[in-house]
């Protein structure tokens, strides 16, 4: 059978809609002869078919409906097919319904969608869309039946069920696909029958994840661009759109469409985390139903236009809007093959706005973004009679626009001419051979900042400058370009830049300053070179990266595994978000096992909220965890790891070690107090709302406190039975210092996790893999790595954290020398701490600290070396002698020790209360208070942070003392400029402060066996 | 008109204004108690309810205005009409939503069994239909609801009064069924002439309203205070119902009523 020709919209209105209406006349719900679902879901019980006015005819199409089996399940980096889900297929696209035993992300129960692509599927970008009423866990559809339908051509797949944890209110979905259709119909029903009247929008959750497919909103000033919202805020946010539409920025691209079948609008918000579209808000008194019924629409190709078109072609037949083909060409000045090229969002996009140059920006209603082709051509379809300005985008900025006024013909647009780029051909190499290296692009001054400032389709993600592709896709990435061992010519924006390439914090890194005019092709070859900063027996590690396979990733697989390869790390945890990561098989593609062994991992990421904290009001989650090694199961949902929500951790440890958690396996506590979004919570502890003044809680009183430490019901594990917790994560360390009170309030308690040191890198800009890193002391290899032996070092604590610096430490007791871990130690009255420091020149070393019991004991200032940071001297920092009997306490009391260097302990305050650093001293006054808080959330304290009565008069007092809601941020970094002093430093940390901590060493002393100091010895 | 100019020719009817206030817990309006009086009567009301339940993140509020028109056709029997002009509701919880339309309506007839000097017993049947606009689609309940109310003079100033009614309710138009539902709604009360005479002056009511069955074995049992004035035809009535035992969650209803006696 051959292609399927194009299918085409085809009106009609047929004996279906006039029963319908028959029956909405007489307001009866039993025409029908079946049973309806939302009465009686058992058996054959029927709903109807979604959007019966919409009609495709094309020669040649197919459908199919199949449980997926081991040879049958669609493979892709998104791909979250398992065996047992659905699979509902056409001639034109794959939508995979998850069977009701796997769960996913926001969903308490299968039944959802979680795959949706073209072709074979492969270009999913989907990650699952729940059905529900509102926001809160108990507006989430649950479904516990699901039926297959073949009906001849239409093949169908009905999933009943009630909210979760409300049965009362009854819920029921029918999938449904036809040949030659470019997506799947669906119909939901839900009944209210509560006994209260409920505020109802009965939507589609449609979970984009972050840094992944960018919702699209044909709405005045919208477009990509979503205002921000928080729970609270979120019916502020609510907007009308006629369809809406999502494209993602990977390859291959997918992109999406959602048209209302029933309603003339979709009614809902957005952002890159979540759009919720469907009905509009309705008071929904009980016995009363809502009913959505829409077609979500899929397209190859990353433009937003390939759904959009097929958006307008459905509301021409539902609603009569006409539309028309804008077509065009986009020329460059000259042939190359550099890239970014024709075909790539990062060189050239085109935008379609209703309005004109003089319509103010917030007032366009932006109706879609094309990409032209290899050959510069382009179209689009929009709606007829009216006038566009039409906006040519290249490296995220507008660089021409037309104005078009179109009637109801298809219009050519005459050619849109790209300004001249410059080409830059780079080579780095590493101690003399060409390498993977991580390059920034950096504005030389502010006059190439302003003009190379650009941000991802007029609205989306951050702004770079330059803007040189998707941030969160494969490289270039905003502003950073991943170096491969072949040679590469880019494409810039004409400017003054400064080119700073890093193989990692042990190697020198390469500065470069290069002026590029418009035309202009310049060679750069950067030079970098190993420099001898780690000791022996060290392996280099990042246990918390993220890859395609997280729902909030769209970094390529190769892309992900050469980034940690320039990044010089010899190990990696590949802890993708609830679901099992590996790159063991694109490491081997690259012939580089020799170079980085993989451990199969997860980030148990909870996101459906619950009550399980005692005396909160809100629903909480438990917070993220990751667990490596496991065993990898692409046959099994979420490829093998198990399911996470609703569950204390003590419990969700027992589920990972069923799922094949090795026995030498590392549980991690990520970013413990890590804030949160909509609502969940990044850390454990956090969620718990622990005050780290008072003890731990270590008997189960039924306080949210106790949940920390107590073996929940069912379970064999403790909530405290981790190996490792986080007391570094991402690149610029905002919060390190708050992990490390929480680190040290246990270490003192006598509860010893190993301290690691993680990037939690998601693409090549957000944060930078394997800063920081976790340096593992352990007797294997990359070449015979031996995951046991190497788990069991981390386990035991035999660790240092670091940005950059290598802090080597050992206490010298006789003829033994031990180093730091969570293996307790009797030292004799002669014993001594020997601390050496090294660090890559680039990387400053203000400052040694020994800590003892969570107080600073000793500062070594004096005397610490500020190398060349370009230079490739000055590696060693410090090296000296403690007497340790001169660092501990009088008496007998147990004790432990950290040790600490890199940059100067930032002055910070708890305002909240709580015995966590929140706050930093941004006013640098001295003091740390209210009038340091960014409550603006604006990256700047400043005077838009005060509170201003309506005289224009700034409030003195500031709020209450100990005020949860007004606090931080710990970090506010200032980008420093490429002509200030640690310039390198500041650019590579993304702005945060030179940082490395060893693990502690643990002093027994008095009674065998060491129990710590205690709170007090703090205090 | 034409009744009106016929009302306020006709000679009044003996008949002492009391009753439990006209509230109802429920979206539909059913299981209101009413008074044994017949008579010929025009009534705006106005009600207000208000459920706040921060555990459940769970608001909702509540206004209607409410036209009421009482017919007595002879001394035994009255038909008469209640329209919801116009209902305004605010719930309030992740999402927000609002609705501003009609209410139900509802019609129906009373009879005056027996009559005495001190006693009077009034069966009556009512017909609640689902003349709703705005908000969600189907699901438009029809009711129908048969009861008696009875008086006795206790004293000079002090009336006991009691109403008990069952009611049926049937669900139109919705997706999921006909939903049927049934309930028995029972009150009891007193009221107290405080001055006037009867027909007129200044009374208070206090009455114990139990309903049961429609969701769960005791929907609830609610005290409603009323403070009840009348001059010449004129009748002012403030009410409340707040609910004490039970699953209902709302804090109270609250109404203001005038009447004009037409008879």
């Amino acid at each position: 059978m051959g292609r399927p020709t194009e299918p085409k919209y085809k009106s009609a209105v047929g004996p279906p809609s006039r029963r319908r209406l028959l029956c909405l006349a007489l307001l009866l719900g039993a025409c029908r002869s079946e049973t309806p679902c939302l009465s009686d879901p058992s058996g054959a019980c029927a709903i109807a078919s979604p959007c019966p006015e919409l009609r495709f005819t094309c020669e040649g199409g197919t459908s199919a409906v199949e449980f997926i089996g081991p040879d049958t399940r669609p493979t892709g980096a998104s791909v979250l097919a398992a065996v047992g889900d659905v699979r509902l297929s056409n001639d034109r696209v794959v939508a995979v319904i998850d069977a009701l035993d796997a769960r996913h992300h926001l969903s308490p129960g299968g039944g959802t969608i979680i795959d949706l692509g073209t072709g074979d599927g492969r270009d999913d970008a989907l990650n699952g869309v729940p059905h529900g009423v509102g926001l809160l866990p108990w507006d989430v559809a649950r479904y516990e039946q699901l039926r297959v339908v073949d009906e001849g051509p239409i093949k169908a797949v009905i999933v009943t069920g009630s909210l979760d944890g409300a049965p009362e209110h009854r819920i029921v979905t029918r999938y449904e696909i036809r040949p030659c259709e470019p997506g799947i119909r669906v119909r939901t029903e839900v009944v209210n029958r509560g006994r209260e009247t409920r505020p109802w929008s009965l939507s589609d959750g449609l979970f984009w994840g972050d840094r992944s497919a960018v919702p699209f909103a044909p709405v005045p000033g919208r477009g990509f661009d979503h205002p921000s919202f928080g729970l609270g805020s979120v019916n502020d946010v609510y907007v009308d759109a006629p369809f809406v539409a999502a494209s993602d920025h990977a390859d291959p691209g997918v992109s999406y469409a959602l048209v209302a079948c029933d309603a003339d609008a979709l009614s809902g918000f957005h952002s890159e985390t979540i759009s919720v579209v469907g009905t509009r808000r309705t008071v929904v008194h009980p016995n009363e139903h809502l009913v959505y019924e829409r077609f979500i629409a899929v397209a190859g190709g990353s433009a937003v236009s390939g759904a959009i078109d097929h958006a307008l072609g459905i509301r021409a037949q539902l609603h009569g809007e006409a539309h028309l083909t804008l077509s065009g060409r986009v020329e460059t000045t000259r042939a190359s093959t550099a890239g970014p090229g024709l075909g790539d969002e990062g060189f050239a996009s085109i935008l379609v706005f209703e309005g004109d140059a003089t319509t103010p920006r917030a007032a366009r209603r932006p109706w879609t973004q094309a990409l032209p082709g290899p050959d510069g051509r382009w179209s689009a379809e929009v709606p007829a009679d009216r006038r566009y300005l039409v906006e040519l985008h290249s490296f995220g900025r507008a660089v021409a626009t037309q104005e078009i006024e179109v009637a109801r013909a298809p219009v050519e647009l005459p050619s849109l001419r790209l300004p001249e780029t410059a080409e830059l051909e780079l080579v780095v190499r590493l101690d003399g051979r060409p390498t993977e290296a991580l390059v920034h692009v950096v504005p030389a001054d502010d006059e190439t900042r302003s003009s190379v400032e650009g941000r991802q389709r007029d609205g989306a993600f951050r702004v770079c400058a330059p803007w040189l592709g998707p941030p969160h896709g494969g490289s270039p990435a905003c502003d950073r370009i991943l170096s491969r061992p072949e040679p590469q010519t880019l494409r810039l924006p004409p400017g003054r830049y400064v080119l700073l390439a890093t193989a990692g914090p042990f190697a020198s890194i390469a500065r470069r300053g290069i002026e590029l005019g418009g035309g202009a092709r310049a060679r750069v070859e950067l030079e970098l070179s190993r420099l001898p900063v780690l000791p022996s027996g060290v392996l280099s590690a990042d246990f918390h990266v993220h890859g395609a396979s997280s729902f909030d990733s769209s970094i390529p697989d190769e892309t992900r595994v050469r980034s940690m390869l320039a990044a010089g790390l010899d190990v990696i945890a590949a802890t993708d978000h609830d679901a099992v990561g590996d790159y063991t098989d694109t490491v081997r593609a690259l012939g580089a096992e020799h170079r980085l062994a993989v451990l199969p991992g997860l980030e148990a990421t909870a996101l459906v909220l619950n009550r399980y904290v005692p005396d909160t009001l809100v629903p909480k989650v438990i917070g993220h965890w990751n667990f490596w090694p496991l065993p990898r199961d692409d046959a099994q949902p979420r490829r093998g790891a198990p399911d996470d929500e609703k569950m204390e951790p003590g419990l969700l440890f027992d589920r990972v070690r069923a799922a094949g958690l090795a026995e030498h396996g590392v549980i991690q506590l990520n970013h413990p107090w890590g804030g949160g979004q909509l609502g969940r919570d990044y850390g454990f502890p956090e969620a718990l709302e622990l005050d780290l003044r008072r003890p731990l809680v270590r008997e189960d009183d039924g306080s949210a406190a106790a949940l920390l430490a107590r073996t929940p019901p069912g379970a064999t594990a403790s909530n405290l039975d981790y190996h490792a917790q986080e007391v570094m994560n991402g690149s610029d360390g905002e919060r390190n210092l708050a992990y490390r009170a929480y680190w040290f309030w246990l270490l003192s308690q006598g509860v010893a996790r190993a301290g690691t040191a993680n990037s939690d890198a998601h693409g090549l800009s957000d944060n930078t893999v394997g800063t920081p890193r976790s340096l593992v002391w352990t007797d294997t290899t990359v070449t015979e790595f031996d995951v046991a032996r190497f788990d069991a070092a981390v386990r035991a604590g035999r660790m240092v954290g670091t940005n950059g610096p290598v802090i080597d430490a050992v206490i010298v007791d006789g003829t033994s020398s031990i180093g730091p871990s969570l293996e307790a130690l009797r030292p004799g009255p002669e014993a001594m701490l020997a601390i050496t420091v090294r660090a890559a020149p680039w990387v400053p070393v203000d400052e040694l600290r020994v800590v003892r019991d969570g107080v600073v004991i000793r500062r070594v200032v004096d005397g610490l070396p500020r190398p060349d940071p370009l230079g490739r001297d000055g590696i060693l920092r410090y090296s000296g002698r403690f007497r340790l009997a001169d660092l501990l306490p009088d008496g007998d009391a147990d004790a432990w020790l950290v040790i600490e260097a890199g940059a100067a302990l930032p002055l910070v305050g708890d305002l909240d209360c709580n015995g966590v650093p929140d706050t930093g001293d941004h006013d640098t006054n001295g003091v740390v208070d209210w009038r340091d808080v960014d409550r603006t959330e604006d990256g700047v304290v400043d005077a838009l942070d005060l509170d201003w009565d309506e005289d224009g008069r700034a409030d003195a007092e500031g709020p209450p003392e100990c005020e949860p809601d007004e606090t931080g941020p710990l970090l506010l970094p200032r980008p420093l400029r490429p002509e200030e002093a640690g310039f390198e430093f500041d650019r590579l940390g993304h702005g945060g402060p030179a940082a490395a901590f060893t693990n502690p060493f643990l002093i027994d002393r008095g009674a065998p066996g060491w129990t710590g100091p205690g709170l007090g010895a703090a205090r | 008109m034409i009744p009106l100019l016929l009302a306020l020719v006709a000679s009044p009817a003996v008949c002492e204004a009391d009753a439990p206030a006209p509230l109802s817990f429920e979206a539909a309006a059913l299981g209101r108690p009413r008074d044994t009086c017949l008579r010929r009567e025009l009534a705006l009301q106005t009600a207000a309810r208000a459920t706040v339940e921060s555990d459940d993140f769970y608001g909702h509020l509540g206004a209607a205005a409410l036209l009421s028109g009482r017919w007595a056709l002879d001394p035994e029997l009255e038909l008469f009409a209640d329209l919801e002009l116009l209902r305004w509701e605010l719930v309030l919880s992740s999402l927000n939503a609002d609705r501003l339309g009609l209410g139900p309506t509802s019609i129906g007839a009373a009879w005056r069994a027996q009559s005495g000097p001190s006693h009077t017993l009034t069966p009556f049947a009512r017909l609640t239909l689902p003349t709703w606009t705005g908000g969600a689609r189907g699901g438009r309940d029809l009711a129908l609801e048969l009861g008696a109310a009875a008086r006795w003079q206790a004293r000079d100033r002090l009336a006991v009064r009691g109403t008990v009614l069952v009611l049926g309710r049937a669900t139109l138009g919705s997706l999921a069924g006909a939903e049927p539902g049934f309930a028995v709604v029972a009150s009891a009360g007193l009221e107290w002439r405080i001055i006037g005479e009867p027909g007129r002056g200044l009374g208070l009511g206090l009455d114990l309203t139990a309903q049961a069955g429609l969701y769960d074995p005791l929907d609830h049992l609610a005290v409603s205070p009323v403070l009840r004035y009348a001059w010449s035809r004129l009748g002012l009535e403030l009410g409340a119902a707040v609910p004490v035992l039970g699953e209902e969650r709302a804090l109270a209803l609250v109404s203001l009523r005038a009447s004009w006696r037409l008879d």
